[in-house]
Formats: structure tokens, C-alpha cells, sequence
């Protein structure tokens, strides 16, 4: 109380939403708020906000391209998506232009509400302890892949896991140039692959087996935060797309089929990210979030703590094998 | 045509034998009348010959003894004239008189015959002037007879009448030979002509009997050919059948699954319509929780405060005093006594919010009332309106230019179900991005009601005008639309005899124009 309160601001074209809303996180922010997109970004260039959240569908401006403006104005502000009936569309567009840190969707829990601002708070001084102008913090600038990624040739990799060698074949074709590429079929084998030599991206399908890619991806990212996930699917499942954002912070939610250029440029992209991560590790949200408040990010189902179990295996096998190895 | 020309041409020859065998009969029925005639002259010339020669004789005799000699002489005129005029007639051919008929007679045509005639030229020819002059001597007057002619002709007729007479009795034998052969040749020719007869007459009958069995054996197999086309035509039949079965299922699936695609959109905008005044009302009942919790609090400090001050009880007054204080320094910071009473406020209408959504839907889906009646079109429009905000919403601006009243017999939920249709097309016109216009209007004309719902969206391209209400006709990717929505539309547009009409231009925009009868002539189905 003494402390001076953080500002948030809420978005939504429901003047009652902001009503309540408001009247809910009052006690512990300075809570802005903005009945349009256009609003909210002129509040966001004011106040030094800590956490936006939006409503996705508003007139005019929806709410992932608000959140994406956002990102542009100030980037180091953590942005929560609030969703009604899941839009499809407009969620996979979110994941993949937004970089957003949590989907909520309505009616919401008080509860749910509080933990997610506070969390977000958190990351947010986290963040910015670390690096003192928030402007320099930005977690990746997918448009603009980081040159070094040409000089420094095949020193990333990228794996493949759940395809067929010949429905990835052009994507293949694209990358392998540039970048060391392994393909699994199964999750134990790409756990041993990871093993082997930890990996830059992994791109992956969420449908193989009866395994939960999710808890596979999940259970890769608590041993190596640093590795990017891309999901490169068939299936268009809004579902799965928060629960690859809330969960996992996925790079990227692609659906088949994708073109090659595309293709390429968004694992430049996700390289480069890993590269940031790995120099910068606390610009990493899911990281960040795991180490603060690890009750609030997504808890661990048993099969990927199996999948854990199953990794540090493989690890353990290869280290005795190769004592010298790479570690 | 070929096979009758066959059967043709065995009747002509058929009948050319029938008409042969007549002819043939005639020609012989002439011919031996004309050989009767011939042998009636030859015999004459015979008889002419000697009843000549006999009464030369006597001439010669009777003038020898002078008695009358005038009878004979005339006998023998008339016999040696008559005599000449059929020798001569039998030579050269002509017409001979006797006994007062006429005799065509021709040279024999047949060389024996013709011989004997011949013969009997050269015989009689030497003295045929001679004899002709004696018998046109005068009877009347006997020493007119030259007597020396006489003499050398009666020894001449004498010594030649051997001859003369076998020439002509071997001409008359000759002629009848002739006859006997001709007729002979004649009844071969018969006989031959009507065994040709019975052969044509046979071989017609095998040929009809064969041709005959051959068309039965063709028939035959025609017919064979016909049930195995029908049965063919059965199968083919059954396959039809079962592929419009197929067809008819895969429909009714379309058909089933552009409803589900309607109803899961109706869904999903109700969803989004309830989704925001339940989040509130949900958030405000916490909120009204936790803030009576405070104001509970309160209370309770203060009656603390109250009771301790009513027993006299001070030694703890100023801990109790701060407590309470305490306790309202959040109700008064934030104002939560008159902050709770606008939350219910606020809930409340989120209520009347949720109310109203609901019985907007009952008035979109009419499932009480799936039958035929009075409806306001204004009223389904803004249901369809309600359904479809979620898609309008962030996209386009509704301006509504509305008849009052405009009261249409009419099916309400099918026409809702068109509108939203519509609708939903016209936000989906409108590019991302850009912030369209909607604009509705009804109106009532005598007979006929009119809406219109426009859009500023792209437009449809001219060669897809045609085609939007064509089935299974859609621009969308596949998988996210089923091309039945226009067409259900139309369909049910023409069951209430009403039509729909299109008119649109690329970039521009579309409007859709639907005209209703205000009263249905016969009941719609």
C-alpha cells in the first residue's frame, strides 16, 4: 500500500466490462481505461503501463492488433488478450503477430484476473531490472532476423517432429542451408535427438500418437527454456492455440500449408529469438514466469513429467556413454 | 425395300409366264384356224384341178360327138380359174373367194411345203395362159374353141394330172404334218411355260419362307436384344436410383450441414452476446462479495465499538477505535457503499441484457411458432441483426431505414434464417480492416413487401452474378462454406412466392433486394 500502485489499462468496448473490471483491480493498480484500440494506444504513449489487456472483438480495431501496436509503443508492457467464444482466426492470428503473454477468456474468474496481473507485474519489473530502458527489451523483432545468423553458418539447428519425410520436404529444401536439420517421427526419438545435441527451434506437429505434443513441447522447454517451438499443423484448434500460448509461449502457430519463403523467414526468426534467449535468458516470459510464480503458469500434467523423466533419461544414457560429451 | 424388290421381280416374271401360256394359247387357237383354212384350200385346189381336168374331157368328147359340151365347159372354167386364183394365192400370197367367204392365204413358210407349192408353180405356170384362154373361150358357141389348145391341153392336163394331183394331195398331207408339229411345239412351249410357272411359284414360296424365317429368326433375336437392353436399362436403372439416393443423402447432408454451419454460427454470436454481460454480471457478483465482505467488516468493528461504548468498557476503546477506523478507510477511499449499490445497478442490467438476448433468440428461431403467420419483417431483421453482431460488429456500421409495421404472411423463422444469411455475406464483404456500412431498409408497396440489405464490401464480379444462387456455387476455400447458403435462401424466398434479386459492382458493394407478397394467394409450403 505504501508502494506506489502499477498502472493497467483495460480495453474493451463494453462499458460495463470496464466498469467491473475496474471496480475488481482498483484496490491494487491505477487502472486506465479505453473503450477503443485507438484510445488505449494514446494512454499506452502517457503512462508508463505495466499490463494491457484487450477484449478481441471491438469495432474498428480488434483486439490482437491492438495488442500489436502495443507491442510497438512499449514493448515491455506484458499484453493479455481477453476472448469470448473462441474466434479461430483471430486467435491463431494473435499468436502469431502479438506475442501475447496470456489469453483469458469470458466470463472470467475474479481470481484468475488477479493472479494473471500480478504475475504480469512481476515479469514486468523482472524484466526491467535487467535491462533499465524497457525499449531495448524487445523479445524478438520478427521482421528484421538478425544478421549474424548468415555468418555464423549451421551453428543452429532445426528438428522436425510427427511428419513424413515427404510432407516436409519443400519446408526441408528451404531451410537446410542455412541450418542443421534432424527429423523425428516420434517423441522418444526426438527426446534423444534433444538429448544429443540440444537444438535452436523445434518445429512440431500436435497430432501423432496418442501423446499430447503440448506436454512434449512443454517438457523440452522446462530443460532448455532457450529452445524455440514453432507449431506447424493441420489442425486449426483455437483450443490448442491459447493452450500453446498460456502453456508454452509458442513462437509460432502455423497451419498447413505454408509456403517455403514464409516458411524460412519465420525460422530465421525463431533462431534469432533463441539466439536472444540464450544471451538474455530473462527476456524469456515463460522462463520468467516459471521462476516467479510457478502455480500460476500452466501446472505440469503427468505425461509430460513423464516425457521429463524420459529426457533426463536420455541425458543421463548419453552422458555415460560419452563422459567427454557435449553436456 | 431390297427384299420387296426381290419378290417383286419373281411376280413379274410370274406373271410374264402366266401371260406367255395365254398368249401362246391365242397365237395357237389363230394358227390353227389359219391351217384349217389352208388345208379347206388345198383340198379345193384339188377337187378345182380335177373337176377342171374331168370336164375338159368331156368337152373334147362332146365336141367329138357333138353333143352340148356348154355345161362342162363352164365346170371347167369355174374349176381351172379357181384352181389358178389358190395356186396362185398359195404362191404370192392373197385373198381367195370361195363358196362366197374369203381366204387369206400366205405363202407356205415352212421349205417343204413351200416346195410342193413351188412345184406346183412350175408345173401349172407353162400353161396357165394357155388353159386361162381356153376357158375364156365362149361355151355358147363351140367352134370358138380353139380346137388344136383344146387338144394340147386336154393331153397336158392329162398327162400332168398325176402329177398335179399328188402335189396337191402331198400339200395337203404336208399342212397337216405341219399342224400336228406346230401344235406339238406349241404345247412343249405350253407345258414348259407352266412348269416355269410352278418353278417361279416355288421358288417365290422358298424364297418368302426363308426370308420369312429369317425375319422370325431376326425378330427373334431383336427381341433377345430388346430384354437384354431392358434388363440392362433395369440395372442401369438401379444404379441411377441408388446414385440418386446417394446424391439425395449427400444433399440432405449439405443441406444438414449448411444448417449446422447456420446454427454454429447463430451459436457462436449468441455465445459472444451472452459471453460479455455474463463476464460482467459474474465479475460484479465477486465484487459485491468481497465488498460486502468489507462493509461486513465494518459493521462488525463498529458494533464492537458500539457495544463497548454502551458497557463502559474504555480500556481497549482506542485499539477498537483505530480498528474500526481502519475498517472504513477502504470503503471510504474508494467510495464502496455507493460503488456496490452501482455495481448491482450495473448487474442488473447486464441481466436485462442477457433477458433480452433470449428473447431475441426465441423471436430469430420462432420454434414455438414453425408456422405459417403474420410477422413483422422489421422485427426479423433486427434478430438477425442480434445473431450476426459478433461478425458486423468490428466491421461495419448498421444503418436501418425501416417501414413501421411491415406485416407479411410469411414462414418468420425461414426468412430469419435468409436474413442472417444475407447478413453475414455482407459483413464478410467488408475487407479487414476497413470500416464498412450496412445499410437495411423496408418497405411496403401495395401488394408487395420490399427489404434491401446492402453492403460497401467488395463486391461480386460479373461472371459469378449468375451463379451466386446456384447450388453449391461459393468463392469461399474449401471447407468453409458448403455453397448452399444463397440457394437456400432463393429456395425459400420462392416458397413464399416472393423473389430475390442481386445487383452489385466490384468495390463498390452489393445489394440484395427481396420482394414478398404482403398476403400468399394459396397456402406456401
Amino acid at each position: 500500500m505504501s508502494k506506489q500502485k502499477s498502472q493497467v489499462l483495460i480495453v474493451d468496448d463494453e462499458p460495463l466490462v470496464l466498469s467491473s473490471l475496474r471496480n475488481l483491480l482498483e484496490f491494487d493498480y491505477i487502472v486506465h481505461t479505453a473503450e477503443s484500440g485507438r484510445e488505449a494506444l494514446k494512454i499506452l504513449t502517457q503512462f508508463p503501463i505495466k499490463v494491457i489487456m484487450s477484449d478481441q472483438r471491438m469495432p474498428e480495431m480488434m483486439g490482437h492488433e491492438v495488442l500489436s501496436e502495443a507491442k510497438r509503443i512499449s514493448p515491455a508492457t506484458i499484453r493479455i488478450l481477453l476472448t469470448g467464444y473462441s474466434d479461430l482466426e483471430s486467435i491463431i492470428n494473435s499468436v502469431n503477430a502479438g506475442e501475447i503473454f496470456r489469453y483469458i477468456s469470458k466470463p472470467w474468474k475474479s481470481e484468475m484476473i488477479l493472479s494473471v496481473f500480478k504475475l504480469g507485474v512481476q515479469i514486468y519489473d523482472r524484466l526491467s531490472q535487467f535491462a533499465p530502458s524497457p525499449a531495448s527489451m524487445t523479445s524478438s523483432e520478427p521482421t528484421k532476423p538478425k544478421v549474424h545468423i548468415e555468418v555464423d553458418e549451421k551453428s543452429h539447428s532445426v528438428l522436425f517432429v510427427g511428419y513424413e519425410d515427404d510432407e516436409i520436404k519443400n519446408l526441408v529444401e528451404q531451410i537446410e542451408k542455412g541450418y542443421e536439420v534432424y527429423k523425428s517421427q516420434s517423441i522418444d526419438e526426438a527426446l534423444r535427438q534433444i538429448a544429443r545435441k540440444p537444438v535452436s527451434v523445434i518445429v512440431s506437429n500436435v497430432n501423432f500418437g496418442q501423446d499430447n505434443a503440448l506436454d512434449f513441447l512443454n517438457a523440452v522447454k522446462s530443460e532448455y527454456p532457450e529452445v524455440v517451438t514453432v507449431i506447424l499443423t493441420e489442425v486449426a484448434d483455437a483450443n490448442l492455440a491459447i493452450r500453446s500460448i498460456n502453456e508454452l509461449n509458442v513462437f509460432r502457430y502455423l497451419i498447413k500449408p505454408v509456403s517455403g519463403d514464409v516458411f524460412r523467414q519465420i525460422i530465421d526468426n525463431a533462431v534469432s529469438q533463441n539466439q536472444t534467449y540464450k544471451e538474455k535468458p530473462a527476456s524469456n516470459l515463460i522462463h520468467a514466469a516459471k521462476q516467479i510464480a510457478p502455480e500460476v503458469v500452466a501446472s505440469e500434467s503427468q505425461s509430460e513429467s513423464a516425457l521429463r523423466l524420459k529426457l533426463r533419461a536420455a541425458q543421463l544414457a548419453l552422458s555415460k556413454a560419452k563422459p567427454s560429451g557435449l553436456g | 425395300m431390297q427384299r420387296y424388290g426381290e419378290l417383286i421381280i419373281y411376280a413379274i416374271i410370274f406373271f410374264a409366264l402366266v401371260a406367255s401360256v395365254f398368249a401362246l394359247n391365242i397365237y395357237l387357237a389363230r394358227q390353227s384356224e389359219k391351217e384349217a383354212n389352208d388345208v379347206f384350200c388345198a383340198t379345193r385346189l384339188q377337187q378345182a384341178w380335177r373337176k377342171a381336168q374331168k370336164n375338159l374331157a368331156e368337152v373334147q368328147n362332146n365336141l367329138m360327138t357333138g353333143s352340148a359340151t356348154k355345161d362342162n365347159f363352164l365346170a371347167f372354167r369355174a374349176g381351172i380359174q379357181t384352181f389358178d386364183s389358190i395356186v396362185t394365192a398359195f404362191y404370192f400370197g392373197g385373198v381367195v373367194t370361195l363358196d362366197g367367204m374369203d381366204f387369206a392365204l400366205t405363202k407356205p413358210e415352212d421349205p417343204r411345203s413351200k416346195r410342193i407349192i413351188n412345184d406346183l408353180q412350175e408345173m401349172w405356170s407353162p400353161i396357165k395362159t394357155e388353159m386361162l384362154n381356153l376357158a375364156r373361150s365362149n361355151p355358147d358357141d363351140p367352134s370358138s374353141i380353139n380346137q388344136d389348145l383344146l387338144f394340147r391341153m386336154v393331153e397336158y392336163a392329162i398327162t400332168r394330172d398325176d402329177a398335179i394331183l399328188d402335189a396337191s394331195q402331198a400339200f395337203i398331207v404336208k399342212l397337216g404334218e405341219l399342224s400336228q408339229e406346230r401344235i406339238a411345239r406349241l404345247q412343249f412351249f405350253q407345258v414348259a411355260a407352266l412348269i416355269g410357272i410352278v418353278v417361279v411359284f416355288l421358288a417365290m414360296a422358298i424364297r418368302v419362307t426363308i426370308s420369312l424365317r429369317k425375319k422370325d429368326a431376326l425378330l427373334r433375336r431383336r427381341t433377345e436384344q430388346i430384354i437384354e437392353q431392358r434388363d440392362a436399362i433395369a440395372k442401369e436403372k438401379e444404379k441411377v436410383d441408388a446414385l440418386l439416393k446417394d446424391l439425395q443423402a449427400t444433399q440432405a447432408q449439405l443441406v444438414q450441414s449448411e444448417k449446422m454451419a447456420s446454427l454454429g454460427q447463430m451459436v457462436a454470436g449468441l455465445a459472444h452476446e451472452v459471453n460479455t454481460p455474463l463476464g460482467f454480471v459474474r465479475g460484479n457478483i465477486e465484487i459485491s462479495q468481497r465488498n460486502h465482505r468489507i462493509i461486513s467488516n465494518a459493521l462488525r468493528e463498529h458494533d464492537k465499538l458500539r457495544r463497548n461504548l454502551e458497557s463502559g468498557e474504555v480500556d481497549e476503546l482506542e485499539r477498537i477505535l483505530l480498528e474500526a477506523k481502519e475498517s472504513m478507510e477502504k470503503i471510504n477511499d474508494y467510495q464502496l457503499i455507493e460503488k456496490t449499490d452501482k455495481v448491482f445497478e450495473e448487474s442488473l442490467q447486464g441481466i436485462d441484457r442477457l433477458q433480452e438476448l433470449v428473447a431475441n433468440l426465441k423471436n430469430f428461431s420462432r420454434l414455438d411458432e414453425a408456422v405459417f403467420k403474420v410477422a413483422d419483417l422489421n422485427e426479423g431483421l433486427d434478430s438477425a441483426l442480434m445473431i450476426a453482431n459478433n461478425v458486423i460488429k468490428h466491421k461495419a456500421t448498421v444503418k436501418k431505414n425501416y417501414a413501421p409495421n411491415c406485416l407479411v404472411e410469411c414462414y418468420p423463422a425461414q426468412l430469419n434464417q435468409v436474413f442472417l444469411n444475407l447478413l453475414t455475406n455482407a459483413a464478410q464483404a467488408i475487407e479487414d480492416g476497413k470500416r464498412g456500412e450496412i445499410c437495411l431498409s423496408t418497405a411496403i408497396n401495395g401488394e408487395w413487401a420490399t427489404v434491401k440489405i446492402s453492403d460497401n464490401g467488395k463486391g461480386i464480379p460479373k461472371e459469378h452474378l449468375n451463379k451466386i444462387f446456384e447450388p453449391f456455387f461459393t468463392t469461399k476455400p474449401v471447407g468453409q462454406g458448403t455453397g448452399l447458403g444463397l440457394s437456400i435462401a432463393y429456395k425459400i424466398i420462392e416458397r413464399h412466392n416472393g423473389a430475390i434479386d442481386v445487383e452489385s459492382e466490384v468495390g463498390k458493394g452489393s445489394t440484395f433486394t427481396i420482394k414478398l407478397p404482403v398476403k400468399q394467394k394459396k397456402k406456401a409450403n
